[in-house]
C-alpha cells in the first residue's frame, strides 16, 4: 500500500502529542493551563505546550486519516541510515563525556574534576569525540571511512577546540563544565 | 612494549599535569584541589554580577585558585540554585544567588527541591538597597504622589524584577485601594532602563539607582526596605503606606550541603575579605551601599526564616 508511511508517519505524531498533552507537561510544568495570581487569572505555563500538543495531534490525525496518495515509503535504506547517524552521536557524545574522566582514572592521583581545566586533559573528550563524530559524519555522506577521513575529523576538533579554548579565559570546553 | 608505551603515556600526562604554579596558601588552610566553579545567577553586564566577577578575580589574585564563572539565569536564582545542588560539595562549585532565591523563590518553586538545607551558606556580600524609584521630570516627591496620581485615574506602570516584589506592588496596591498595571522585567537594569526610557512609571531597584538619584534623574519615592535607604533617608517605608512586608535581602554565596567546615570557613573569608576591598569593595559600595558579611550560624539562621516566612506573603498576595 502506497500511503502506508503517511499512515505511520500521522499515528506516531498523535503518539507524539498525547505524550505531550498528558504525561509530559503534567510531569515537567509546574502551573496549570490558567493560573490565579494576585487575584486576577493569568496563563498558565503548560497552556503553550498543550495547544502545541493539539495542533500536532490534528496534524497526526489528518496525515493519518487522509493519506496521500503520493507519499513515498520509508526504506529499510533510510532507517538505516537514520539508525548509523543516531548511533554516531551516541557513541561521539558518550567519548566526549568520559574519555577524560577514564584517561584520569588511569593516570592520574585525584580523579578528573581537580583537572579539567588543565593541558591535556581538558582536550582529551573534546577531541576524541569531536574527531570520531565530524569523521564519522564523513564517512557516512561519502559511504568510505578511512585514515583521510579520520585525519579529518582530529584536525577540525583540534581546531574548534583552540577557537574556543584560547581567547576566552572563563570558558570551559565540554564535557568539562558539567563533570 | 605496550607497558612500555604506557608508562611513557602516564608520565607524560602526570609532567603536564603537574606543570605550572604551586597554589598559595588560602584564608585558613584550605585550598580547592582545581578550579571553582561560580554559578552566577544574574545577567551578565548588570551589577550583581560585576560584583561577582570582582570578587571572583580578587580571590584569585590573593590566593592563586583559579574561578571560572557562568551565567545561570532565571526563576530568581532557582535555576542557578538547582543546578549548584548536585555538584561535589568540595568547595569546587560555588554560586552567588541572593537571600530571595533560597526563601521566597525556592518556596514558590514547588517542585525545583531547592530548600535552604540544600545548601551550605558562605557569606552575604550586600545587603540591597531596594527603592521604590521614577524619574524626577515626573514631578512625584514620594510613594504618595504616585497614590494620587492614580487616585486621579493616571495608568501606573510599575515594574518589578522578581515574584516577590510583584506581590509587594500588589500589596502596596490594595492597601492604598489603587490599581497598578505590574510589568515583570529581567532584573534590576531592564527596571532601570524601563524607567528611564518611560516605558513604565516607576519600579523597584536595588541599588543600581544610586548614580541616578546622586545625579537628579531618579528619585527614591520610598523605601522598600523594613529600615530608610542609607542615600536618601528621609524617603518614607512602605509601612507608611500600609504594607508590613518589605524587600529587605542580600547577595549570598553558596555552596552544596556538606562542605566540609574547613573549605566554608576558606571560602567564606575569601570572599568577604575580597567583597570589602579593592575594586569589588569600591564597586560594592557604589552600587549597593557598602559590603555586608552575614556567615556562619547568623547565615543560616537568616536563610531559613527567609524560607520559612515566605508563606505569609504568598498568602496575602492570593
Amino acid at each position: 500500500m502506497r500511503n502506508t508511511s503517511d499512515r505511520w508517519l500521522g499515528l506516531a505524531f498523535l503518539a507524539f502529542a498525547l505524550a505531550v498533552v498528558f504525561v509530559w507537561v503534567p510531569l515537567d510544568v509546574d502551573s496549570g493551563l490558567v493560573e490565579s495570581v494576585r487575584r486576577s487569572l493569568v496563563i498558565g505555563d503548560s497552556l503553550g505546550p498543550v495547544c502545541a500538543g493539539f495542533v500536532i495531534g490534528a496534524g497526526g490525525l489528518l496525515a493519518a486519516f487522509r493519506p496521500i496518495p503520493e507519499a513515498r515509503s520509508i526504506t529499510f535504506t533510510n532507517l538505516a541510515w537514520v539508525a548509523g547517524l543516531v548511533l554516531l552521536f551516541a557513541a561521539s557524545l558518550a567519548t566526549m563525556r568520559y574519555a577524560g574522566p577514564a584517561a584520569a582514572q588511569a593516570f592520574a592521583e585525584n580523579g578528573y574534576r581537580p583537572l579539567r581545566n588543565t593541558i591535556p586533559w581538558k582536550y582529551i573528550g573534546f577531541i576524541l569525540g569531536g574527531a570520531i563524530l565530524v569523521s564519522g559524519m564523513a564517512g557516512l555522506a561519502s559511504r568510505r571511512i578511512g585514515g583521510r577521513e579520520a585525519a579529518l575529523g582530529v584536525v577540525a576538533a583540534l581546531l574548534i577546540a583552540l577557537a574556543y579554548d584560547l581567547p576566552f579565559e572563563d570558558l570551559l570546553l565540554p564535557p568539562n563544565g558539567d563533570v | 612494549m605496550r607497558g612500555i608505551l604506557k608508562a611513557a603515556a602516564a608520565a607524560a600526562l602526570v609532567a603536564a599535569s603537574t606543570a605550572g604554579p604551586a597554589l598559595s596558601d588560602g584564608h585558613g588552610g584550605w585550598n580547592p584541589e582545581g578550579p571553582i566553579k561560580l554559578i552566577i545567577a544574574f545577567r551578565a553586564g548588570g551589577g550583581a554580577d560585576t560584583s561577582g566577577r570582582l570578587i571572583a578575580e580578587q580571590i584569585q589574585e590573593k590566593t592563586g585558585w583559579e574561578i571560572i564563572p557562568e551565567q545561570v539565569t532565571g526563576r530568581g536564582g532557582v535555576n542557578a540554585l538547582v543546578a549548584l545542588k548536585d555538584m561535589p560539595n568540595d568547595g569546587s562549585a560555588i554560586a552567588l544567588v541572593v537571600t530571595e532565591s533560597l526563601g521566597y523563590n525556592a518556596a514558590g518553586a514547588k517542585d525545583s527541591g531547592v530548600a535552604p538545607s540544600g545548601f551550605t551558606g558562605l557569606t552575604t556580600t550586600a545587603g540591597f538597597q531596594m527603592g521604590i524609584v521614577a524619574k524626577s521630570e515626573k514631578g512625584w516627591q514620594d510613594f504618595g504622589d504616585v497614590v494620587a496620581a492614580a487616585k486621579a485615574g493616571e495608568q501606573i506602570r510599575f515594574g518589578v524584577m522578581s515574584p516577590k516584589l510583584a506581590d509587594l506592588a500588589f500589596l502596596l496596591s490594595l492597601a492604598n485601594d489603587v490599581e497598578f498595571n505590574i510589568v515583570e522585567l529581567t532584573g534590576g537594569r531592564a527596571v532601570m532602563d524601563g524607567v528611564n526610557a518611560g516605558d513604565i512609571d516607576l519600579g523597584f531597584m536595588a541599588g543600581i539607582q544610586a548614580k541616578g538619584v546622586a545625579a537628579g534623574d531618579l528619585v527614591n519615592l520610598a523605601s522598600a526596605l523594613s529600615m530608610p535607604l542609607k542615600q536618601t533617608p528621609d524617603a518614607p517605608l512602605m509601612s507608611d503606606y500600609g504594607v508590613e512586608y518589605n524587600a529587605d535581602g542580600y547577595f549570598v554565596f553558596v555552596a552544596p550541603a556538606g562542605l566540609p567546615a574547613d573549605a566554608r570557613v576558606s571560602l567564606a573569608n575569601a570572599i568577604a575579605e575580597a567583597s570589602g576591598t579593592g575594586k569589588a569593595g569600591e564597586m560594592i559600595g557604589a552600587a549597593f551601599g557598602g559590603t555586608v558579611n552575614i556567615m556562619g550560624d547568623e547565615l543560616d539562621a537568616l536563610l531559613q526564616a527567609e524560607y520559612d516566612n515566605a508563606g505569609a506573603l504568598m498568602e496575602a498576595a492570593q
